[in-house]
């Protein structure tokens, strides 16, 4: 048990303490924001001088941003292994997408030694730490067996906790894993409500995948309009097998069916999307 | 190393399509277009970086044959690539090169676009020789190869100093798809698009 007078130099000591990180914090806060705003304005080597020595006093924000400076060449030669070493720091210091960066390096073999174990382990760090690119990648490790066994089943519980958590990506993705039932059970419905999901984030894969599930009345209610509309919304992005689906389409429906089809089409927003 | 390029293009991409020569003056009327372009959005500071940035994406989307270059950096392996495969690839490169290009031109502020020099490349083709000058430092050597082809203009490929970007990553995803095949160099793509840039 400690005596009085060590009790209270400890008290003190963290008293002191208390009070300088709460009197450093919004100086040191201060600092970063004038980094992103010269980095905003397009001067980085300004943004760097001034991250630079919040990075040294252990600011994992601007230790991150240092990384990306490198990694992307802004205001800087591009030099992989300084991007590699700021991030090795950040992520350290419990910077998620710094862990994620270093995962994606790990894997690469850029600018570090390929490494799928250490890949794996910042990913999944990244992951529990809630970032949805992070999850969606572990689960394709586990789909396509890199540095772990296949296991459809991890993969597909991985690439859901994604698209639950609003991913389009990994919504799609879960769209055909109920449609063939690959590491779930198949089913339609949950296929078409993923799909949907997706669809209604505006990723153009996904806007043909449901409307093809209109169209069929699969897993959904057949409703010819609504699968004229998101085939339309997909070919707008390029899509170019949505686009010959509704060329095709259109030549079954009624004047009245195709206007109301590009009324729905014109007034479409992307919006955030789920399905629970 | 552009004629080396060019001869890939040749072999790849020219008994696929007609087309008519790609005049030289129209070839770089089309770079200096671009470049201006790409100065003005970047000036802009009314909007944050990543909104010039999303602009800049769009103008280089519009430039590049980015599906064309795609399947010419995947070579022998578009053919084993199953529908999906392809579809996904096709997709993932199209966000990779249009992120690169992007950040990359992004990072240029305060320099200029000169043209040097414009001349017809493999009969069809032109080649833009520019460099890009900033005040206190080295200029950079960028040639341009593009092609005229329904009446438009692209870009079918960047040479820095001398280094052909599509050659680079054709070589870079050779090596991927002789290691883990496809499925190996997907996952590559899907990671690399989904890197996080700086955060505010």
């Amino acid at each position: 048990m400690p005596n009085d007078t060590s009790l209270s130099r400890r008290i003190l000591f963290a008293a002191a303490f208390v009070g300088g990180l709460s009197a450093a914090s919004p100086a040191l806060a201060q600092d970063f924001s004038a980094g992103w705003q010269a980095y905003q304005r397009g001067e980085f080597i300004n943004a760097l001088n001034i991250w630079t020595p919040l990075a040294e006093a252990g600011s994992s924000k601007a230790m991150f941003n240092i990384g990306a400076l490198y990694d992307e060449g802004r205001g800087v030669p591009s030099d992989r292994k300084k991007a590699i070493d700021w991030w090795s720091r950040a992520a350290e210091s419990g910077h998620a997408q710094a862990m994620h960066n270093l995962a994606l390096a790990f894997i690469e073999g850029d600018g570090v030694e390929q490494n799928y174990d250490r890949a794996y382990g910042w990913l999944e760090r990244a992951a529990y730490h809630g970032l949805v690119r992070s999850q969606y990648s572990l689960g394709k490790m586990y789909e396509y067996g890199l540095g772990v066994d296949t296991n459809e089943i991890r993969a597909a519980l991985w690439i859901e906790r994604a698209a639950i958590a609003g991913f389009d990506r990994a919504q799609y993705n879960m769209g055909k894993r109920y449609r063939d039932g690959n590491g779930v059970d198949q089913n339609l419905e949950m296929a078409a409500r993923w799909f949907l999901a997706a669809a209604r984030q505006g990723y153009s894969k996904a806007q043909n995948h449901i409307g093809t599930r209109y169209l069929r009345g699969e897993g959904i209610a057949m409703d010819k309009v609504e699968a004229l509309k998101w085939f339309t919304l997909a070919a707008e992005q390029g899509h170019s097998g949505a686009a010959k689906k509704a060329e095709k389409l259109k030549a079954e429906l009624s004047a009245e069916q195709l206007a109301e089809a590009v009324t729905r089409a014109e007034t479409f927003e992307p919006r955030r999307a789920t399905v629970y | 190393m552009p004629r080396m390029l060019a001869a890939f293009f040749a072999l790849f991409l020219l008994p696929a399509t007609v087309w008519a020569q790609t005049p030289p003056d129209e070839a770089s009327a089309f770079i200096e277009g671009l470049g201006a372009r790409a100065v003005e959005v970047l000036q802009d500071q009314t909007i944050s970086l990543e909104e010039r940035e999303a602009k800049l994406r769009g103008i280089v989307a519009e430039s590049f044959e980015v599906q064309e270059i795609g399947r010419f950096v995947l070579d022998k392996a578009w053919g084993r690539a199953n529908e999906e495969e392809r579809s996904e690839y096709l997709d993932l490169f199209a966000d990779y090169v249009l992120q690169t290009y992007t950040k990359r031109l992004g990072g240029y502020s305060g320099q200029t676009l000169n043209i040097q020099d414009s001349k017809v490349y493999r009969e069809r083709l032109a080649l833009v020789s520019t460099t890009i000058e900033q005040q206190g430092a080295e200029a950079t050597k960028v040639d341009w190869l593009v092609r005229k082809k329904d009446g438009a203009i692209k870009i079918l490929d960047v040479v820095i100093d001398g280094k052909s970007m599509t050659l680079t990553q054709k070589r870079e995803f050779a090596s991927i798809i002789a290691r883990e095949d496809i499925g190996g160099l997907l996952q590559l793509l899907r990671l690399k698009v989904s890197k996080y840039s700086a955060q505010g």
